[in-house]
Parts: structure tokens; C-alpha cells; sequence
């Protein structure tokens, strides 16, 4: 059983080390913000909540795995606001916004 | 399980560097918000993985503090920049009006 | 909700004295009186929230696949040769019948957490998304999200 913790808390952990490597990288191979936050949002909430899933079968105790659950929760509910902010401040100070992307409507 | 949470946070580590060289590197400023979005939530989980090699639960708290901190952050420099651009956009219209 | 403040109270603590629990009924009793005066909660309005409470289970397990859906598909994208070549960003706008002020929101949370595509703007029954390449513009059209959400909000 021990043996089975220590394997599965390694796999989610790696699985999660694996797509923070790949935000990473995302930053240096987009070459406009709009694209680099497509990788910042989406691969960063799923890395964080691997690592907790994989904390967890580390960890002692029900309030531990509760107390990583609520952490999950509050990445995911604050990830997305964050990133939407960033996008809304680009496309307000941005004045060459046409060279970058086609724009269909702006608000 | 001593090792895997070392190699995790030395891996970590690795990339919060790089992240960091975006922000400085970064073209223009919400380049460099991003790259602060996500160096925080890389340090959330170092704090996370640094609190179970020590077994320490006490960081549990401090992380799920610190992930209400660094919203906080982000959404009030946001709102400052967003100030100043209609800021900068008004005293350009009266300019033109004058 | 009491309930809940109370539970969350007790897992932030980690332990189970007779202090521990004196002191969570007062916060309990002072932060439902807060939310009573200064944001209409009543029990009322409790009980249409618990009754959401399995399609909003069911709408966090679609999100979660959809976000691993969205990472395989950041993770192609990222490690193709040329990225920059690959992809044609577009801003469109998408209209929703979604009315109340937390259904948006939860739209747009998941929009941006789906594939391809991420929120700039929410407007007066419309939003304003960024779309990394052609696919995912066009299954914007038709999420099944949107539709759980929208059966969600029904009788609100």
C-alpha cells in the first residue's frame, strides 16, 4: 500500500512538473502576449491541480487533503479572472492591435 | 519520497528562473503580468511541496494565503494600469479639443 | 451556508476543542449576520442554491475534462515546430442567453479554461473572446458547457 502511494503521488506529480515545463516554454515560443496567456491559463491551472492530486497521496490526515482540495479551488476560480484582466488591459492600450490578430468586433 | 519532492522542487525552481527572465525580458507590460501570474503560482506549489518534505502542515496555510495574496496583486496593478490608460487617453482628447 | 462557514472554520484549525468550536459559532453567527444585511442572503435562497448542488457536480467533471482537452491541445501547439505559423488569433463576439450576473462569470471562467479560447471582455448579454485558431472558434458555437449552464440557471 505504502508502495502504491509513493508510485501514484510520483506520477501525478511528474504529470503536473511536465506541464509547468511546458508553460514555460509555451512563454518562449509564442510571440505575442494575447498567445503566451492561452498557455498561462489553461496549463497552469491543470499543473496545479495535478501536483495537489499528487500531494495528496503524500500527506497525513483529512484536513490536509481538504486544505489542498480548497487550494485547487481558489487557483481555479483565480487563474482565469487574472489571465482575463491581462487581456482586457492589452486590447485597451494596445493602438496596433490589427497587425497582431483580425478583429471582428471590440467592446 | 524524500528524493522525488527534492528533484519536483528543483525542477520548479528551474522554471520559476525562466519565467522570471520573461519578465524581464518581456516587450511590453503585460508580458511582464504574466509572467508574475505564473511565477506566483509556481511559488504556491513550491510552498506546498517545501511544506510536505518538512511535514509541516502550517505551510498549507500560508499557501492558501498566499494564492488570495497574488490575486489581489495582479488585479490591483490591472486596475492601476487600466486608471492610467484612460488617464493618458482623456488628456489626449482635450489636447486635440484645444 | 452557516453550515458551510462552520465546516470551513473547523478544517482551517485542524483540531476538534471545546475553544476551537466556541469561537467558530461566534465568527459563524457574526459573519451570517454580515452576509444577511449586506448581501440578501436568506435560508430561502439557500435551499435554491443546494438544489443545484448535483448538476453543479456534473458541470465541474465536464470542466475538468475539457481543461485536460485544452491542455493536449496547448501541449501540440507549444512543441510543433513553428507555433507562430500555426495558429490564426481572432477576436469574436459571442452572444449568451445567460442572464444573471454569477452565470456569466462562470461562462467566461470556462471559456477561458476550454480549448483554444480565452475571454477579453464581458459585455450586456455578450462576450468577447480571443480564438487561437479556426477549430476553436467554430466549436464555440455549440459547448455543451453553456447548455448545463443554462438549464443551471433556469428557475433562479
Amino acid at each position: 500500500m505504502e508502495m502504491f502511494k509513493l508510485i501514484a503521488g510520483a506520477v501525478f506529480i511528474a504529470i503536473g512538473l511536465f506541464i509547468f515545463g511546458v508553460a514555460t516554454l509555451g512563454l518562449f515560443r509564442f510571440s505575442y502576449v494575447l498567445n503566451r496567456v492561452h498557455v498561462a491559463a489553461k496549463c497552469d491551472s491543470l499543473a496545479a491541480l495535478f501536483v495537489c492530486i499528487g500531494l495528496m497521496f503524500f500527506s497525513t490526515g483529512a484536513g490536509a487533503i481538504i486544505k489542498l482540495l480548497v487550494i485547487a479551488a481558489f487557483i481555479w476560480l483565480t487563474n482565469p479572472v487574472a489571465s482575463h484582466l491581462v487581456c482586457k488591459i492589452e486590447v485597451e492600450t494596445n493602438e496596433n492591435l490589427e497587425n497582431e490578430c483580425e478583429v471582428e468586433e471590440l467592446p | 519520497m524524500n528524493l522525488i519532492l527534492l528533484i519536483a522542487m528543483g525542477f520548479l525552481s528551474v522554471t520559476i528562473f525562466f519565467c522570471l527572465l520573461r519578465a524581464v525580458l518581456g516587450p511590453r507590460m503585460t508580458d511582464r503580468l504574466v509572467a508574475v501570474n505564473i511565477i506566483s503560482i509556481k511559488g504556491i506549489i513550491l510552498i506546498l511541496l517545501i511544506g510536505q518534505y518538512l511535514h509541516d502542515n502550517q505551510f498549507m496555510d500560508i499557501a492558501m494565503v498566499y494564492v488570495l495574496l497574488s490575486f489581489l496583486a495582479v488585479v490591483c496593478l490591472a486596475r492601476n494600469m487600466l486608471a492610467r490608460a484612460a488617464k493618458k487617453e482623456k488628456e489626449e482628447g482635450t489636447n486635440g479639443n484645444v | 451556508m452557516p453550515i458551510l462557514l462552520f465546516l470551513l472554520w473547523l478544517v482551517f484549525n485542524g483540531r476538534f476543542t471545546v475553544d476551537v468550536i466556541i469561537s467558530g459559532v461566534i465568527a459563524t453567527a457574526i459573519l451570517t449576520w454580515f452576509l444577511a444585511k449586506f448581501t440578501g442572503w436568506s435560508v430561502k435562497r439557500d435551499g435554491k442554491f443546494a438544489a443545484r448542488i448535483p448538476a453543479f457536480i456534473f458541470f465541474v467533471l465536464r470542466l475538468i475534462v475539457e481543461v485536460i482537452a485544452a491542455n493536449i491541445h496547448m501541449i501540440g501547439l507549444v512543441l510543433s515546430k513553428d507555433p507562430d505559423a500555426k495558429i490564426q488569433p481572432k477576436i469574436v463576439k459571442h452572444k449568451t442567453p445567460l442572464k444573471t450576473g454569477v452565470g456569466r462569470v462562470a461562462l467566461a471562467n470556462s471559456i477561458t479554461l476550454t480549448p483554444g479560447t480565452i475571454t477579453v471582455d464581458v459585455g450586456d448579454g455578450c462576450v468577447y473572446v480571443h480564438a487561437i485558431d479556426d477549430n476553436s472558434r467554430e466549436g464555440l458555437g455549440d459547448s455543451a458547457l453553456e447548455k448545463k449552464l443554462i438549464g443551471m440557471e433556469k428557475g433562479l
